[in-house]
């Protein structure tokens, strides 16, 4: 069977692997938490770990919608049989359920790795720290808007606010800004790390903007900008 | 490789200090005695080195493998534990010091002459971080006060500052940062004279570590970590205040003092608290890093919020 075709009908193994190798990491972290083999700044390999497997992820779920539809114009060009059709793509966006929850619990895990760690869970602590330091503001802030979207992750959520759910989900590009916001500011100077990342989501994010202004992509609605 | 375990440096650091160095100061006040012959002469600086007052309170002190894979050497990586891997190549004889600008004798000295002829003293302290984390380590070294007596300062000195090497062939990080090198850190000269300061030549009694700074390293255990340059191959005396790396390419994150203030928030780190390497939660961080009665004096009015 083409191998495409098989994963369109196979979902379910395909969510096996993913919901695994989502949960790797904070499992990894736990085990050498436990076992005290964090490394020589333990704490922040703990939040390192956290922060960069929710950007990795978050990443991904916002690339799936652009990717199908790349994917679909390259094999087009490439005059492959199966693929020409987003349809042929679907199995991609059955995962992004899980990747977007999984980022978002990775992004609670992150904050409340700080928030114990770095300050005993103490209100006023973080209050001081949101004050002196943007970036954490800046975090907290996506950290807040992701929470409605993990709550309407469900199939019921969706049927219930219909033409409003999508509206709400259109939050992950004000997130989107906030995530490279959060990273950009955190690195000192003279420190790269965060710019491959940055750019990777303003090119995700400008793919919806020329999307929505009919720039490029000329196909009917499939989903890459929330429209309705 | 036998590294002694470091329950043996777990004493209180008073109890470190040797007699010798006691000794030795009685010789150079001595030595001193001479010196109302020379009394008409403008004396800028005292002109005994005297021993400093040391912390007993000051914690477990870090593995030496915790100190030596943690480091920041910009010339090499900004990747902290990449660090001790790269450094290994950078070549450390023949090294020479070369002291010069406002100073009676200036001098080229063979780092092998240099450590014969100066007392190596040890000395515990704790260190601490620009970045939020903390050690506490167990340095070798010369007291620079002692250094600076040598060379005799001119009256117009009132800035020492410190040139750290450039070497093409191994540095690989040279170019990939926004910093500009050779690194360049400097001190009040009264800071330099203060007995706490220390050129440090070695760690838990062996040869000091490449990635530490070796062969020679400043150590102001008041200040943040980034005030003591590594591998240092020049130091001049001068009367106006000399450039510094961070502080150039950041005035408004790192101030020329850069003493340890938890009162004085950074942008990206908080210095109300610490991060003590070996320990997962945080800690409050001290005035002066707990050097507060050995060098509040040096700033006695001055606004340390202003001038942080």
């Amino acid at each position: 069977m083409n191998p495409l075709k098989f994963l369109n009908k196979n979902t379910a193994i395909l969510k096996v692997f993913v919901f695994a190798a989502s949960a790797y990491p904070a499992l990894q972290l736990l085990y050498s938490y436990k076992t005290a083999q964090l490394g020589i700044n333990g704490l922040e390999t703990l939040i390192h770990t956290s922060g960069f497997t929710a950007l990795i992820l978050f990443i991904i779920t916002l690339a799936i919608t652009p990717l199908r539809r790349l994917l679909s114009y390259a094999m087009i060009l490439i005059r492959n049989q199966y693929g020409k059709r987003l349809g042929d793509w679907n199995w991609m966006v059955k995962l992004r359920r899980m990747l977007g929850v999984f980022s978002f619990l990775y992004v609670l895990l992150h904050f409340n790795i700080f928030f114990y760690f770095e300050m005993d869970f103490d209100l006023s602590e973080l209050q001081i720290e949101v004050q002196e330091r943007p970036y954490i503001l800046v975090g907290l802030s996506a950290l807040i808007l992701l929470f409605p979207l993990f709550l309407t992750s469900t199939d019921f959520s969706m049927r219930l606010l219909k033409k409003y759910w999508r509206r709400l989900h259109r939050l992950m590009y004000p997130v989107a800004v906030l995530i490279a916001a959060h990273y950009l500011w955190l690195t000192k100077p003279g420190v790269y790390d965060a710019y491959p990342y940055v750019l990777i989501i303003f090119l995700l994010l400008i793919f919806r903007l020329l999307d929505y202004l009919k720039i490029i992509f000329k196909r009917e609605d499939d989903g890459l900008i929330a429209k309705r | 490789m036998i590294i002694r375990s470091s329950d043996a440096f777990n004493l209180p650091e008073s109890e470190v200090t040797d007699e010798g160095f006691f000794r030795k100061r009685r010789q150079i006040v001595k030595a001193m005695g001479i010196l109302p012959i020379a009394g008409l002469l403008p004396a800028p600086v005292e002109a005994v080195c005297e021993s400093p007052l040391l912390n007993s309170d000051i914690g477990k002190a870090n593995s030496l493998h915790q100190i030596s894979h943690y480091n920041n050497y910009y010339e090499f990586s900004t990747n902290k534990q990449a660090v001790a891997l790269l450094a290994k190549e950078m070549s450390l004889r023949p090294w020479t010091l070369e002291i010069s600008g406002e100073v009676e004798k200036p001098e080229i000295i063979d780092i092998d002459n240099l450590l014969q002829q100066q007392e190596i003293v040890e000395r515990i302290y704790r260190f601490r971080c620009v970045e939020g984390w903390s050690m506490v380590i167990p340095w070798n070294g010369i007291q620079l006060c002692k250094l600076l007596t040598r060379i005799k300062p001119t009256s117009r000195a009132k800035y020492v500052q410190f040139i750290s090497h450039v070497d093409e062939s191994s540095m690989i990080g040279l170019s990939l940062t926004g910093l500009d090198f050779p690194y360049m850190e400097a001190l009040r000269l009264d800071e330099a004279m203060h007995p706490l300061t220390l050129l440090a030549t070695g760690l838990y009694g062996k040869d000091l570590p490449a990635q530490n700074g070796a062969p020679l390293r400043l150590v102001v255990p008041w200040k943040y970590g980034f005030k003591g340059p590594k591998s240092i191959v020049k130091i001049i005396l001068s009367e106006q205040k000399p450039e510094t790396s961070w502080n150039k390419i950041s005035p408004t994150e790192y101030g020329f003092y850069a003493n340890v203030n938890p009162r004085v928030s950074h942008p990206r780190w908080s210095q109300r608290k610490e991060n003590k390497i070996g320990e997962l939660k945080k800690k409050k961080t001290l005035m002066f890093n707990g050097y507060e009665q050995q060098v509040a004096g040096l700033y006695r009015g001055m606004d340390l919020e202003k001038n942080f």
